[in-house]
This record gives structure tokens, C-alpha cells and sequence, in this order.
């Protein structure tokens, strides 16, 4: 009986070890555009599950200047309330680049010369 | 409901995808409307780079946007995260609007009026001189507030309640640099400029994580590095491996508190390699043992013999041995030019001035200063130490224009300044920081008031200070924008004006003075500090029936508090008080200032002078002006600095001193703490946005892999960091970044189970006082695994 009583008991804990691999979910909360995440999820870094489910995107930002300089994809992308997949360039571009948009671009997009999330500014 | 982590992994491909043809899935946010702004010119809220900003405000008077000013020369438009965001708090729900009050500690707040507020902290702090005596009242400000409202506060505790106990949070980050500058240089404050970076061959990191905490300026670091891979050199000392470490080329990983013994060992190698400048040295050095005893170079490389680069090799430990010094020594003394800089990881030492002078002396040695590209650069951590605090008279031993309180007739300038009696000021220097919350723990302060900061959270060893804050019969007012650990433990509070809300001067870490004038109104009845200081201060004469107190104030009662009383306040500290100092800044008027993209850096005598931008390189004759006026020979370098009556630079003698508490078998790893980049401080701005908050939610401890091996942790599980002061439990993240022995962790969390302060030891360098936050012993245990935690501030 306490044989069966402590297989029981490290079966539980292994189920739950399973289950804490990651902080538990609780309700969601739907952001526009990206897959809905529970609260908890949502203070994961983007990065994290990026790194993980857009690896080509992940491994370009992280060797661009944007990455050696930390600025994260919420600066461009928003966070879940607010996401935009394709940035505001007034807003996220023109934070740090305000005397690049304008005549510098004419009515080009910055990503229509400067690859996205690379960003050779040499381009 | 929430997707299953295959869905999410899917869906999140597709939406990546479609981001490349510039199309947005359906459901997602479109950009905002664009709307007419007025963009307002200031500078950055945060750390201390002092960048330039411009604050978007829309038609009903809202900051609705913030764009980094192109024209500055501290960040030539660039932001980091926090400098993007800040403008969001300035609406944030959670404003202190009102100002409020509790008889007792363990009340409510209730909401009061202004004259009520204002009449009680007058007759507190009146109450507490009358019956307890000057010194039982104290400030305790920030270098968060702009000058003139460290000026104000300083000269009010000076001038009506007679006491020197007038101190600020930088002596917990930058008392050790000034301690270093004012011991090596004779002077506060560095050389040079940010400008040397771009001109450099050669940069040493030490104890700073730039990276993270000035990202800014590390973007200045990295750019320089990467257009000239093969010509500049990065070397990077630091006991953790961090972003920082990224772009180095040689990183030294050393043991916690073995920083002297490894700055030494490259002083040694300099001497060893006979790489010194000879002739630098012949003409402006002297060399300096114990209480500045002169003595020879040969007594000094007498000294360095315990440190050649095999012996410290085997002090340093980590990934240190002797061909890396020697390395770093060549690539330091060899390169056309080389600037050091460092941060708390030096500062926040028990021996932190003395770290700050074996910087200084590899400088020194090698002449690496006073020309392009060429300095040695204590960076700041908030953004007004510096101007408001260093220079304004914020600390209990100085006067405003760096001038000791104990010297006669240096106190005898600042009474004649301010109309008041000479003798008015007492003498004696105030009680510093930790001194000062030693003397509330006993009760020995009455009354002191806490503006712009926390230190329920920032002191080290808090609880042990939290105990005396907490103290019925130590009355605490406390002026700040939001609730924090601190307003918790205040009778009185009252609601301040945020930056742009009201307007002055922020002085960052390369000398440069930078205006920021109001642009929008405060929110509730939330007013501006020099405002509350000033009615506080007439209200207080009365009390106290004495004249002489209302002197403070006089000259700025009845101004208009927007622009008007700031400006008042600040000619007079520049016009009187800073005429014919080494931060002379008469130049810098707010006329001038406002003129300027990026402000002035002094010396700056005049205004045709400050209208260049002032002074990039002091003590260089044709750069500085004071280099020609207080010449006393004909050599180019002009040390003209307070401190050193021989105007010369002084290398120091300093042994290695390791912690003031290293591991032992009870207590085997080190604790170290410091920043990431998503928050600045407690987080009582940053905590309150969504974005920064979501990217660093609460305190990680940092553990190398094979340390969490040896424990059992794994990543995000719940780890206990216990010292002799006590617990605390955060998640883990196991990585390759502190060194083996050494736990990392993050000081950015209000929550009472994280707040990693509540276990750093309290200890103070004998010198600068400042304490020994970064190094100290511990014990850690797995507790669980991953547990579900929310993110929290105070509210």
C-alpha cells in the first residue's frame, strides 16, 4: 500500500514538473493578430517564443545593430495590446530616426531598402 | 481560451510571414491616425546620458508621442526603450493628485488641501528644530530633481533649519567616482567628453554593464567598434559576462572584488613593458600613498610587485591569466587613444574610491587624458547627479559649487551669496546616507523629507531601515509622483510635477547643463517641487519666527512656478554661486539654454562662450577658458581643480581589498545585483508600463549552468537567496552570464518577495560612503519549480 501510495505520489509530481515546465496558464487574453496568450504567457519576452518559432528572424535581429544594442521587438512591434506587425514608422522608426524619415525616404517604407530585422544601414 | 503551443507556434510563422509582404492579418491594429503635435525640446527623464528629446503634445495639451532630438550630441536622435516610454506615465491613473495625510503610521491617508499640507511640514520640521535641535531634521532628494530643486532644498535645510543633513540617492551610485575624481584629479567630474568615443582606439569597460544601463551611449560604443572592427579595441572586465560583453574583444572575467588587484596587475604590466609616457609623467603626476604622503615611482612599482600579471592571475581567478593582462595593459598604453568607463560595479564598492583611482592611475601612467580620445569617464547612473547634486550642494559635506561645507571661508561665499549672516551655516558636514538612516532608526531625526526617491527600497539592508522609517515618532514626508515602498511609511504626501510638466535644468555625466521647460500641466493638483519647497520654506519662518529662515525664499516667493521661479532660482545659483568655480556656468542662462539643441558644458563663463556648447576637455589651454585664466605656467595642461594645491595628478598607491563580506562554507556564492535594460530603479515609472513591464515582469536570479547543476535548478524555477539579513525568492535563469560562485539579481521589483535589497549587506566604503551593494555572501536553495507570479507596484 505505501509502495503503490509513493508510485502514486511520483507519478503526480512528475505530471506536475510537466506541467510547471512553464508558469500555469490561466485565461487568455486575445491580441489583435497574434495567437491569443494567457496572462502569464504574456510576460514571456517575445523573443523567447521567437527565438523558437521564427528562428531566421530571430538569429538576423540578434546579429543586426537593433540587436548588439538591445532594441526590442516590442519598440517596433508594439506589445499584444497594441501589435502591429508592420511598424508605424512614425512612431517606431522615427523614435530614434526622425531626420531619416522625410526627404531621406520619400515615399518609401524604410524596410523597402533596409531589410527587416537585419537592418544593414548601409544599404 | 488559450492555443494550444503547437497553434501558437503556427499561427505565429504565418503572421511572421506576412510581415515580409507588408500586409497585416486580420484583427491586428492598425497604425494610429496621424494628428497635429507640438514637439517640445527637453531631455531624457532616465539614466544619465543626458539624451535630448522631443515630447509630441497634441491639441488638448496630452504628450502623446516622444522622438529622440537629431541635432543632440549626446545621442544624435537615438533612444533606448525607457527614453521612448516615459511620456506614458505622465497620464498614468495611479498619480499622486492630491496631497495626503495620517497623523499616524497605521491610518489611512486622507486627502487634505495644500495650506494644510504645507502648514503641517512646516510645523513638524519646526517643531522637531525647537525641541530636538537642528541636525534631528534632514533631506533626502535625488538625483532624479532638477537642479533647482536640489539648490532650493539644500539652501532651505542650510539656511532656515541650520543643519547640514542634506543628502541624496547618488551616494549610493556615484559618491565613489567623486571620491576617485576629487583623490586623483583634484578635481569632480570627467576630463572629457562623450565625443572622445568616436575618436578612441582603444576602450576599457570595467564594471558596468553599458549595454543594459546606458544603452544609449553603448550604441556610440558599438557603432565606433563595428566601422573600425580592426583598428579599436573593446576590453571588458566584469565578473559577469553581459550584453555589454557582446562586442569585446578581450573580456576578463574575474572573481567578485578581486578589481584592484587586477587593475594593479595592468598598471604593473604598463610599468613592466615600460609603456608609461615619461614625460606626462615628469610634468603633471606626483604619486600618493595613504593619506596622500608623497612618495617616489620607485616606492610605487615597489608597490605593484605583488601584483605582476601570474600572481594576480591566480588572485582573479575566472578566465584571468596572465597573457590577458598583458594583453589589456598593451592594447590600454599602446592605442592613439584610450577611454575607460565604469559604473557601479566600481562605485558600489567597500574600497570604491580606491577602484576609482587604480582607473585613474593606468590613465595617468600612460597620458591617456586631456586629448582626443583620450579619458577616463565615471558614467552616471541618473540624470542629474551630476548637476544637481554633485554641483548643487546635495550632500551633506558639500556646498554648491563644489565647495566643502567645513571650509570657512568657502561657507563665508555662500552666506554673502544668500544675504544671510556669516556663522549661519553650521560647520560641521550632516550625517551621509547611511548615517542618516542610522540616526532615523535610533530617532535622533525627527523629521525628514524624501523627495524623488525610495529608499524603502533602494537602501541596502532595507528592512533593517524600513524598521526606524516606520517609527511613530519620525515624521516623514515624502514628494513624488506615485506611490512607492516609501510613501507607505509617510505621514504627508504630496503629489509633484513630472518632467515637462514644469521646467529646469538637468546636468548629465559628461558636464553638459540641459534645459527642459514645461509643456504640459501636472495632473490633479500635483505642483512643481520648487513651488512646494518655497511655500514650505515661508511657512517654516513663521513657525520658527525667524527672519533670517525666510531669506531662503525671499527671492523667489509670489514668482510664477512654471518657468519664472525655476529661473530665478537657477541665476542665482549660477550667477552667484558658481562665478569663478571650476563649474562656472554663468554662461549657461536660461536664454542660452534655451537656444541650445544639447545644452552647455562647463566651465562656461560667459554666454558668447556657453552659445559654442562650452567646454569639451578640461584643463587643455585653448579649449577650456579657465585653462588660460588660472594658468601658472606655460604647459598646455592647466590642473586647476579644488582639490590638489600642486595642480598635479596623483597616482595612487591602493593594495587590493577584496568584499567586506566573502563567501564561506555557511555562505558559499557571491550575490551581486544590478539593472536590465526595461526598468529604470524600483520601477515606480517602468513598472507601469505595459510593454517594459512584460519584458522583464519581476527580479530573476541570474546562475551560471554549472552552479544550477550543482544546486538542482532549473530555468524559471523558484530559487531562495539567503544572507546573514535575510530571504528573498525569485525564478531562476540559468545562463552563461555571472561567474561560477556568483548569483546575479536584478534590483527592479517593488514585491516583498523579491525585493533583492532586503538581503544586500549595508556596508560603506570608509571614504565616499557609499555602500558595497554589488558584492556580499550568500546561500541559495531551490524552493519549486516554475510558479505563476504577477508582476507588482505599489498603488
Amino acid at each position: 500500500m505505501k509502495q503503490q501510495f509513493l508510485a502514486l505520489l511520483l507519478l503526480a509530481l512528475l505530471v506536475a514538473f510537466a506541467a510547471c515546465s512553464r508558469p500555469p496558464v490561466e485565461p487568455s487574453v486575445a491580441a489583435a493578430g497574434h495567437p491569443a496568450l494567457s496572462a502569464q504567457d504574456m510576460l514571456i519576452p517575445c523573443s523567447s517564443c521567437h527565438q523558437e518559432v521564427t528562428p531566421g528572424v530571430y538569429s538576423e535581429w540578434y546579429a543586426s545593430t537593433h540587436g548588439l544594442d538591445n532594441v526590442k521587438c516590442y519598440q517596433c512591434h508594439g506589445t499584444y495590446e497594441n501589435l502591429s506587425v508592420t511598424p508605424d514608422m512614425d512612431r517606431s522608426c522615427g523614435a530614434c530616426h526622425a531626420n531619416k524619415l522625410g526627404d531621406h525616404t520619400g515615399n518609401r517604407l524604410c524596410w523597402d531598402c533596409h531589410t527587416p530585422h537585419s537592418f544593414t544601414y548601409a544599404e | 481560451m488559450s492555443l494550444s503551443r503547437r497553434d501558437f507556434i503556427k499561427r505565429s510563422a504565418a503572421l511572421t510571414a506576412a510581415s515580409y509582404i507588408g500586409m497585416t492579418l486580420p484583427g491586428a491594429t492598425t497604425a494610429q491616425a496621424a494628428e497635429e503635435l507640438t514637439w517640445h525640446r527637453g531631455s531624457c527623464r532616465l539614466c544619465g546620458v543626458g539624451c535630448r528629446v522631443q515630447l509630441g503634445v497634441n491639441v488638448k495639451g496630452v504628450a502623446v508621442a516622444l522622438r529622440g532630438e537629431p541635432k543632440s550630441r549626446t545621442n544624435f536622435g537615438y533612444l533606448c526603450m525607457k527614453g521612448m516610454m516615459f511620456y506614458r506615465i505622465m497620464a498614468h491613473p495611479d498619480r499622486l493628485t492630491k496631497p495626503l495625510y495620517r497623523e499616524s503610521k497605521q491610518q489611512p491617508f486622507r486627502e487634505i488641501s495644500w495650506d494644510e499640507a504645507l502648514d503641517i511640514a512646516a510645523r513638524k520640521f519646526a517643531a522637531a528644530k525647537r525641541e530636538h535641535g537642528p541636525d534631528s531634521t534632514a533631506y533626502y532628494g535625488s538625483g532624479q530633481c532638477l537642479t533647482e530643486e536640489t539648490y532650493l532644498f539644500q539652501k532651505i535645510m542650510r539656511t532656515a533649519l541650520q543643519t547640514n543633513n542634506v543628502e541624496g540617492n547618488p551616494r549610493l551610485c556615484m559618491a565613489s567616482a567623486v571620491g576617485g575624481y576629487l583623490s586623483s584629479f583634484g578635481a569632480d567630474e570627467p576630463i572629457g567628453s562623450y565625443a572622445n568615443i568616436e575618436k578612441s582606439s582603444c576602450i576599457f569597460l570595467i564594471g558596468s554593464n553599458m549595454a543594459e544601463a546606458h544603452p544609449v551611449l553603448f550604441r556610440r560604443v558599438m557603432r565606433h567598434k563595428l566601422d573600425n572592427r580592426d583598428r579599436v579595441k573593446i576590453i571588458n572586465a566584469d565578473p559577469r559576462f553581459s550584453a555589454t560583453s557582446r562586442i569585446a574583444d578581450l573580456h576578463l572575467q574575474f572573481k567578485p572584488g578581486t578589481d584592484l588587484a587586477l587593475l594593479n596587475a595592468i598598471a604593473y604590466t604598463i610599468i613592466d613593458e615600460k609603456l608609461f609616457d615619461q614625460q606626462f609623467l615628469a610634468d603633471y603626476a606626483t604619486f600618493r600613498q595613504g593619506k596622500a604622503e608623497q612618495v617616489d615611482m620607485t616606492a610605487y612599482w615597489q608597490s605593484l610587485q605583488d601584483y605582476s600579471p601570474e600572481k594576480t592571475a591566480a588572485i582573479c581567478g575566472g578566465n584571468i591569466d596572465a597573457e590577458k593582462i598583458r594583453a589589456a595593459a598593451r592594447m590600454f598604453a599602446t592605442s592613439k587613444g584610450s577611454v575607460s568607463f565604469w559604473c557601479m560595479g566600481i562605485n558600489q564598492r567597500k574600497r570604491g574610491v580606491w577602484a576609482n583611482n587604480l582607473i585613474h592611475n593606468l590613465h595617468i601612467l600612460t597620458g591617456q587624458l586631456c586629448r582626443e580620445g583620450a579619458d577616463s569617464f565615471s558614467l552616471t547612473g541618473q540624470p542629474n547627479a551630476c548637476g544637481g547634486v554633485r554641483e548643487g550642494g546635495g550632500l551633506c559635506h558639500i556646498l554648491p559649487g563644489h565647495r566643502p561645507v567645513a571650509n570657512e571661508k568657502l561657507r563665508n561665499q555662500v552666506e554673502d551669496a544668500w544675504g544671510i549672516p556669516r556663522g549661519r551655516i553650521a560647520p560641521k558636514p550632516g550625517a551621509h546616507t547611511m548615517k542618516m538612516f542610522q540616526q532615523v532608526n535610533s530617532g535622533a531625526i525627527k523629521a525628514l523629507w524624501i523627495n524623488c526617491t525610495s529608499p524603502a527600497q533602494s537602501l541596502p539592508n532595507v528592512d533593517l531601515y524600513r524598521q526606524g522609517m516606520a517609527r511613530e515618532d519620525v515624521f516623514i514626508v515624502t514628494s513624488d509622483i506615485f506611490p512607492t515602498r516609501t510613501t507607505e511609511l509617510s505621514n504627508l504626501v504630496l503629489p509633484t510635477a513630472f518632467h515637462f510638466e514644469k521646467s529646469g535644468v538637468y546636468g548629465c555625466s559628461e558636464r553638459r547643463s540641459q534645459l527642459t521647460l514645461k509643456a504640459v500641466e501636472p495632473p490633479g493638483d500635483a505642483r512643481p517641487e520648487t513651488w512646494i519647497a518655497t511655500e514650505w520654506c515661508a511657512r517654516l519662518a513663521d513657525q520658527l519666527q525667524d527672519p533670517v529662515a525666510l531669506q531662503a525664499v525671499k527671492p523667489f516667493l509670489g514668482k510664477e512656478m512654471a518657468v519664472a521661479q525655476p529661473q530665478a532660482i537657477w541665476d542665482e545659483y549660477t550667477q552667484q554661486l558658481t562665478k569663478h568655480r571650476d563649474n562656472d556656468l554663468r554662461g549657461a542662462t536660461y536664454q542660452v539654454l534655451g537656444q541650445m539643441a544639447d545644452g552647455v558644458q562647463w566651465p562656461a563663463p560667459t554666454e558668447a562662450y556657453a552659445l559654442t556648447g562650452g567646454t569639451g576637455i578640461k584643463f587643455v589651454k585653448g579649449i577650456d577658458p579657465l585653462a588660460s585664466s588660472e594658468a601658472k605656467d606655460d604647459k598646455p595642461y592647466q590642473f586647476y581643480g579644488p582639490g590638489h594645491p600642486d595642480r598635479k595628478l596623483w597616482v595612487w598607491i591602493r593594495p587590493q581589498a577584496g568584499a567586506d563580506e566573502e563567501p564561506d562554507s555557511n555562505w558559499p556564492l557571491y550575490l551581486s545585483t544590478g539593472r536590465v535594460i526595461d526598468h529604470w530603479h524600483t520601477t515606480s515609472m517602468t513598472g507601469r508600463i505595459p510593454e517594459l513591464m512584460r519584458a522583464n515582469p519581476y527580479s530573476f536570479v541570474e546562475i551560471n549552468p554549472r552552479d544550477a547543476r550543482q544546486y538542482g535548478i532549473s530555468p524559471n524555477d523558484m530559487v531562495e537567496i539567503e544572507t546573514r539579513r535575510g530571504k528573498v525568492t525569485m525564478p531562476a535563469k540559468v545562463v552563461e552570464g555571472p561567474i561560477v560562485g556568483t548569483v546575479f539579481a536584478y534590483w527592479h521589483d517593488m514585491h516583498e518577495d523579491r525585493m533583492i535589497n532586503k538581503v544586500v549587506k549595508d556596508s560603506f566604503d570608509p571614504g565616499s560612503k557609499e555602500p558595497e551593494f554589488k558584492i556580499c555572501a550568500c546561500r541559495i536553495r531551490r524552493v519549486s519549480g516554475p510558479q505563476a507570479l504577477t508582476p507588482f507596484v505599489v498603488s
